[in-house]
């Protein structure tokens, strides 16, 4: 039909336009592809922060940001609230981002007063490879968007059982201990009253003399009944049970050894909370298992 | 007719007073195109465009003698090497794949800062944030790849039309320089984007290095490639500056020889069309030559063009460039292979004699010297390398023709099924085999974009179909309005429960809602512990059950749910 410098003619044109008319196509489209991606991005940032979250941080923070107590605070709404805190008391100037950022990648030199009455045992720990910790810097990035996300999708709707607290009371009756639920609480197979698992293992070891954060609990229904003789015994215990129901809720109230144990001085490592997360039944079964290690 | 200048050099005035000013207009413009194209005045240009034949003497071999750029090219060229046939252009191709990788390279280069601190965000930054930033660098991949391939195919070419014979032996040994500079320029670019898949590729790749005979020495080569005894800064600052100007320079040095041969013996025509022993390709009959300019000028642009509306398009389109996660020298992805064209390499060290002598039942030989990493990884190589480079020299058998050559072509044959099945030994579908409830886990859900399975089953699931709940495949009840979900779930069941390897298998798929908007799937498989083919009882008669369990974070602006 056309000869060959035609045919090529044509080919050269149909191939130019088709190349033209597809960058045109990426030209209008460019904008909206870049938005896409930039979300894309941040999306699997965010997926990659909570894989880490989960492997790193929810041990002492709680798998959904809750917190666990004398371990680390709730994160969720709690760095949100302490944030607005220091920016409104002390003119905190940096951002949310940065503040999480730097609290992750440096750690906190010092315990943190993050909610009042709660001490944790250890401060938070350096993460970022640059300060010595076991993470890269957009491992950390991805971090800060996973917790940030929390902010931006509001505090995640947990519902709070209502229940009667045992708080600090030491006058209020127990009843009966079970022994099995009590060792299935401390094993976090059932919740206590509060909905949250208790968190006594994560400091306490059951083998003899291992020491976590706090001492082991191996044989401690025997050893309670000898430091309620102690000399130095300052509680008003007058049995074991009541001895391991006062450090419960009143660990300040006798500190063994205070160089090992006491955060400072006349405070413990263990947290003072402990009791606003049991039910009278919690504390009883707790006791009942902790009397069958003697 | 090309217009002389009257002595001496008149005025713009006396000009126009004697020659009117149309035709000192025209008298300039002609002199600027002559300039312009070294030697083709502009009427000339114009009987090109008409399709006239040259007058004599022709001017339109001037840029031939006059230009820098064409003096290069030869002026003519035989009628028989101008189709598609024996060329197929993969010479030409070849070099302007390496123009434009060039050309997207350098703008590249502008967004790109070679420091494992930032070379990942980098990339993230070209995808987000630079308009056509994706397609270039999409381009530029697709064309390392295509020349890679055209490199290869221009090899094989050259082999079966026996181009490499005498006198074109050295050509041919500088085309196997260029290939093996392919091969290594996509390689060390493959490095710099620092995710998962380059950091791994790499690795696999530049272990070969260590093999290097004796220990000593291959220590030594590990350490000036990597500079380190593992990847790390210094071993990306050192494939970058291989990858921008070290292999470029090279390449281009390398290049430049190697036409400059092609030219001097010819383009070979195809070997049926010469008497046995000839080489008559700078000989061509007055009436065979096809003159360069403007025929195989326009046939060239347009290869050009057509090369470059199937990268664009093919970009834009049809292909992505891959991204994974920030590499992470801690977390060796499952199945991870070299780049495809060293896929061979990775069959060779999986012991392809053993594996052969183990299938037809018989004994492995007692020495282990062949087998070692020392010998398939680098000393083999390197022999065949050495091989391909003296090959034609090799070659006593003079003729070109295909009726002559038949044990040739059948080795050239035998070597390209050789290097398909060891490219396919080389993938992890060949003799690679972790536990099997890894596989399942991998199939589903791998960490990293899989070489076998890409993102996995679950990734396809869309946002909206993952419904917080607990399924367990014993038992399936997917929700109704999950098709996508069920499917899935139905397939985990048919996969666990065919798996030989996994008795009694089930597993428990937990999806549950992290944050608003991000979900967290879970699967654990369970399967019965065997003994000596049965499987463990505990003391209360119920079969001991192992668990392997993985779980992953789906967002919802992750862009998944496609197939």
């Amino acid at each position: 039909m056309f000869d060959l410098a035609t045919r090529r003619i044509i080919g050269a044109t149909i191939l130019t336009l088709a190349t033209v008319i597809t960058i045109g196509m990426v030209w209008l489209t460019e904008e909206q592809r870049m938005a896409r991606f930039e979300a894309m991005h941040k999306a699997k940032a965010i997926e990659n922060g909570a894989l880490l979250y989960e492997q790193y941080c929810s041990t002492c923070h709680g798998p959904n940001g809750e917190g666990v107590p004398g371990k680390g605070p709730d994160l969720n709404p709690g760095v949100f609230q302490h944030y607005e805190a220091l920016k409104q008391n002390q003119n905190y100037a940096n951002s949310l981002r940065n503040f999480i950022k730097l609290t992750i990648a440096a750690g906190r030199p010092i315990r943190s007063t993050y909610r009042a009455n709660e001490v944790y045992a250890d401060p938070m720990p350096t993460w970022s490879q640059d300060f010595g910790g076991p993470l890269r810097p957009d491992q950390i990035d991805s971090l800060v968007e996973f917790i940030l996300n929390w902010q931006t999708a509001g505090p995640a709707p947990t519902p709070t059982p209502a229940f009667e607290a045992v708080g600090t009371d030491l006058t209020k009756p127990l009843p009966p201990g079970d022994p099995k639920r009590g060792e299935a609480l401390w094993n976090q197979e059932v919740k206590q009253a509060s909905g949250a698992a208790a968190s006594c293992k994560a400091c306490h070891s059951l083998k003899p003399g291992e020491v976590l954060v706090g001492p082991s609990l191996a044989g401690i229904a025997t050893r309670a009944a000898e430091r309620i003789r102690a000399p130095d015994y300052r509680g008003q215990a007058k049995t074991p049970e009541e001895y391991i129901r006062e450090s419960i809720q009143q660990p300040n109230a006798y500190i063994v050894e205070p160089d090992k144990y006491a955060a400072a001085p006349g405070v413990s490592k263990m947290p003072a909370t402990l009791g606003n997360q049991m039910s009278a039944q919690d504390l009883a079964d707790l006791i009942a298992f902790l009397m069958t290690l003697k | 007719m090309a217009l002389r200048w009257p002595e001496p050099i008149p005025t713009l005035q006396k000009e126009v007073q004697q020659y009117g000013w149309r035709r000192v207009i025209f008298m300039h413009l002609d002199e600027l195109v002559t300039r312009v194209t070294a030697g083709i005045p502009l009427t000339e240009v114009r009987n090109i465009i008409r399709g006239e034949p040259p007058p004599r003497p022709n001017p339109r071999v001037k840029p031939h003698t006059e230009g820098f750029i064409l003096h290069i090219k030869p002026s003519f060229y035989h009628e028989a090497v101008t189709r598609l046939y024996p060329t197929f252009r993969l010479g030409l191709l070849s070099f302007y794949l390496f123009l434009i990788e060039t050309i997207t390279g350098i703008f590249l280069m502008i967004f790109y800062t070679p420091s494992p601190l930032v070379a990942y965000e980098n990339m993230l930054r070209i995808l987000n944030n630079v308009p056509f930033g994706q397609l270039v660098r999409d381009v530029h991949r697709l064309g390392a790849e295509a020349m890679v391939v055209a490199v290869m195919l221009h090899m094989l070419r050259t082999f079966f039309t026996a181009s490499y014979k005498r006198p074109r032996q050295f050509t041919w040994a500088t085309g196997v320089i260029l290939l093996v500079f392919t091969l290594f320029l996509s390689f060390s670019g493959y490095l710099l984007p620092w995710d998962q898949l380059s950091y791994w590729a790499v690795t696999i790749g530049t272990s070969m290095a260590e093999a290097t005979p004796p220990p000593a020495l291959g220590r030594i080569v590990n350490l000036i490639l990597r500079g380190a005894p593992d990847i790390g800064a210094a071993g990306l600052l050192r494939f970058y500056l291989l990858h921008v100007i070290f292999l470029p320079l090279l390449l281009f040095f390398v290049f430049f020889v190697h036409y400059y041969k092609v030219v001097r013996h010819g383009l070979s025509l195809p070997p049926e069309m010469e008497a046995v022993g000839d080489d008559t390709a700078r000989k061509v009959p007055p009436e065979k030559r096809v003159p360069y300019i403007p025929d195989i000028a326009i046939q060239e642009a347009l290869w050009g063009i057509a090369l470059i509306a199937f990268l664009v398009i093919g970009a834009a389109f049809f292909y992505d460039a891959p991204l994974e996660q920030h590499a992470d020298p801690l977390n060796t992805p499952l199945h991870t292979t070299a780049p495809w064209y060293f896929l061979w390499l990775q069959g060779l060290l999986k012991d392809p004699f053993l594996l052969a002598l183990d299938r037809l039942g018989l004994p492995s030989p007692p020495s282990t010297i062949y087998n070692s990493k020392t010998f398939m990884g680098v000393i083999l190589p390197g022999l065949i390398l050495l091989f391909l480079l003296i090959m034609p020299y090799l070659d006593f058998n003079i003729s070109r023709r295909y009726s002559h050559r038949r044990k040739a072509l059948v080795a050239g044959l035998v070597g390209v099924a050789a290097w398909t099945l060891l490219t396919y030994m080389g993938t992890p579908a060949f003799a690679v085999t972790s536990s099997a409830d890894v596989e399942v886990l991998q199939e589903f859900m791998p960490l990293n974009p899989d070489p076998l399975y890409g993102e996995g089953r679950v990734r396809t699931i869309p946002y909206e179909q993952l419904i917080p709940g607990t399924y367990d495949t014993r038992n399936l009840q997917p929700p109704a309005d999950a098709p996508k979900l069920s499917r899935v779930l139905e397939e985990l069941k048919h996969r666990i429960e065919t798996d030989p390897h996994l008795p009694q298998g089930y597993a428990v798929v937990r999806i549950s809602e992290a944050q608003p908007g991000l979900k967290r799937f879970e699967i654990a498989i369970r399967w019965a512990q065997m003994k000596n083919g049965q499987p463990v009882l505990d003391p209360e008669g119920k079969p001991v059950m192992e668990e392997s369990k993985r779980a992953i974070y789906l967002h919802r602006d992750g862009g998944y749910g496609g197939e």
